[in-house]
């Protein structure tokens, strides 16, 4: 693997709820992501993965340790190159799919020429073309995520954060955006750290797992994932380094359950 | 024939019905003995209001008298012009108001608890003071609708600039917008839609303002009419008065929702009211 782009180190992070004694929500949390590495984080809801996510994206601060972008410290902050697609839907329902989109390039001044092209290849490539008129309510929610993910990617982040972001759709959908995710990054290989509960979606998808145990959350292993890419979303679910990774994943989560 | 048509002559034959038994029932011999809610002193009649409102509107005449020839349209635009300025200045107003104090923490904690109780006071309460203040003519009215337009309008301007998902804001902030880009984008169009949501509502409001403002204060006007003709006991008068304000009424509402519709189209629930009667 090459360098570490994102570091996290030591991450704690404690709640209090009211008069309640205050929990702890992660637990000295360290993994580290390289370069261009697809890394997923699954656990038992209520783990923190989320609360872990926003805390990389400089959203949220921990209680204590760091958390480094390409060497530099950026706990707090959120660095230019980072990219975050949310659970919720936050695409601008009163502007059309085409606005949407191009809404990044908008917001960090890019010339509109060059904006209009990079635009027009973020249409492209995730298939929304004719619906760069419509309006948000009049797509499916799987579009809607669509044009979420695309309203991300447009403008080139380097490492993409993503917060369950395919967990409400039904599986017929979230697989075509698994297969669309899957060919828009082999072309653009950004770093990413992919937050699920879904553990069939963290094997299809990902280069290596991080398995966290619930309350606190720590991280109880890291797994890699060695099924060779480009892989096929479909037919990944069929094959044998698919089955045998999923069967020893499923028996370290298990213990959680105990 | 097609539901639409059906549905058109069900409305005319309804109306046709009322005015039918409005005009003839009175005229059973004995009917007001146990129904003298029949008497055409309290009811007049369909056709005596027909030739009432026929005169005022073609002859023209003496504009001094309420009611004299021709000057029912002096009275309308009375009505009309305070109710259209009552509702642009109230509906500017509290969207202004809604939308600082929905972004400013501050300043909504320290003006919240005042408005609520302001908001709670019943506005005609409020009418002598004004009426002593702004005197009887169009300022008074136009104050009057503001007062009411303007809390409607606050509270749910206010109400939509604090429901936006913090997903949404932070999504945007990520993207790289600044906080002028993050209120040019995200904040104002979606505390827009919330005041333009309750648009028909704030025209509604800004009639009773003006109407109620005509009761008691008013030397012109629709409200001024009927309140002329109560005391003249004039039941033809009072019907011409409200079957116009109903007109107008509706006529002013039907273009606010219609405005609304027009700035909302990117919201789902209008377009299901195409093709609607």
């Amino acid at each position: 693997m090459g360098t570490a782009v994102v570091e996290v180190r030591d991450i704690t992070r404690r709640f209090a709820h009211g008069d309640a004694e205050a929990f702890t929500a992660l637990d000295r949390v360290s993994f580290e992501v390289s370069q261009g590495e697809f890394l997923a984080i699954v656990g038992p809801s209520g783990c923190g993965k989320s609360t872990l996510l926003n805390i990389v994206a400089g959203l949220k601060r921990p209680d204590s340790g760091a958390v480094l972008i390409g060497g530099r410290e950026t706990t707090g902050t959120t660095p230019r190159e980072m990219g975050y697609l949310f659970q919720e839907d936050t695409v601008l329902p009163w502007y059309s799919v085409e606005r949407n989109i191009a809404l990044g390039l908008e917001y960090r001044g890019m010339a509109p020429a060059e904006a209009r092209t990079r635009a027009e290849w973020a249409l492209e490539v995730s298939g929304l073309t004719e619906f760069r008129r419509s309006y948000p309510h009049q797509l499916s929610g799987g579009m809607r995520r669509r044009v979420a993910l695309m309203m991300t990617l447009v403008v080139d982040p380097k490492i993409l954060l993503m917060d369950e972001p395919f967990g409400a759709l039904d599986t017929h959908t979230k697989t075509r955006l698994h297969a669309s995710l899957l060919e828009i990054w082999e072309k653009t290989r950004q770093t990413i750290v992919f937050v699920t509960h879904d553990l069939m979606e963290a094997i299809t998808l990902s280069d290596r797992i991080i398995i966290m145990s619930g309350r606190p959350g720590r991280v109880k292993a890291a797994y890699p994932i060695r099924i060779p890419r480009p892989r096929d979303v479909i037919k990944v679910k069929d094959s044998e380094e698919y089955l045998d990774d999923f069967r020893e994943i499923w028996r370290i989560l298990g213990e959680e359950f105990v | 024939m097609g539901r639409r048509a059906a549905l058109i002559a069900a409305r005319l034959a309804l109306i046709a019905a009322v005015l039918l038994i409005w005009e003839y029932v009175p005229r059973i011999p004995g009917i007001t003995r146990w129904a003298p809610i029949f008497d055409p002193f309290f009811i007049s009649a369909p056709s005596r209001i027909a030739a009432k409102f026929w005169e005022l509107a073609t002859t023209s005449g003496d504009q001094g008298v309420v009611l004299k020839s021709g000057n029912l349209f002096v009275q309308l635009w009375a009505t009309l012009w305070a109710t259209l300025l009552g509702f642009v200045v109230g509906v500017s107003t509290g969207f202004v108001a809604g939308l600082v104090l929905s972004q400013t923490r501050t300043l909504a904690d320290i003006f919240h608890p005042y408005l609520v109780a302001v908001n709670a006071l019943p506005r005609i309460a409020l009418v002598p003071l004004i009426i002593m203040i702004f005197g009887t003519g169009l300022g008074a009215k136009v104050v009057l609708a503001w007062l009411i337009v303007f809390f409607i309008v606050f509270f749910n301007t206010y109400a939509g600039g604090r429901a936006i998902e913090p997903a949404v804001l932070d999504a945007c902030r990520i993207l790289g917008a600044s906080r002028r880009q993050l209120l040019r984008t995200v904040v104002i169009p979606h505390v827009a839609g919330w005041t333009f949501a309750i648009l028909p509502l704030a025209m509604s409001a800004s009639i009773i303002g003006v109407v109620i403002g005509e009761f008691v204060g008013g030397a012109q006007g629709l409200g001024y009419i009927i309140t002329v003709a109560l005391g003249q006991l004039e039941a033809t008068d009072l019907f011409v008065a409200l079957i116009t304000l109903c007109l107008v009424a509706a006529a002013l509402i039907g273009m606010a929702a219609r405005l609304e519709r027009r700035l909302l189209h990117w919201r789902p629930e209008h377009l299901s009211h195409e093709g609607q009667v």
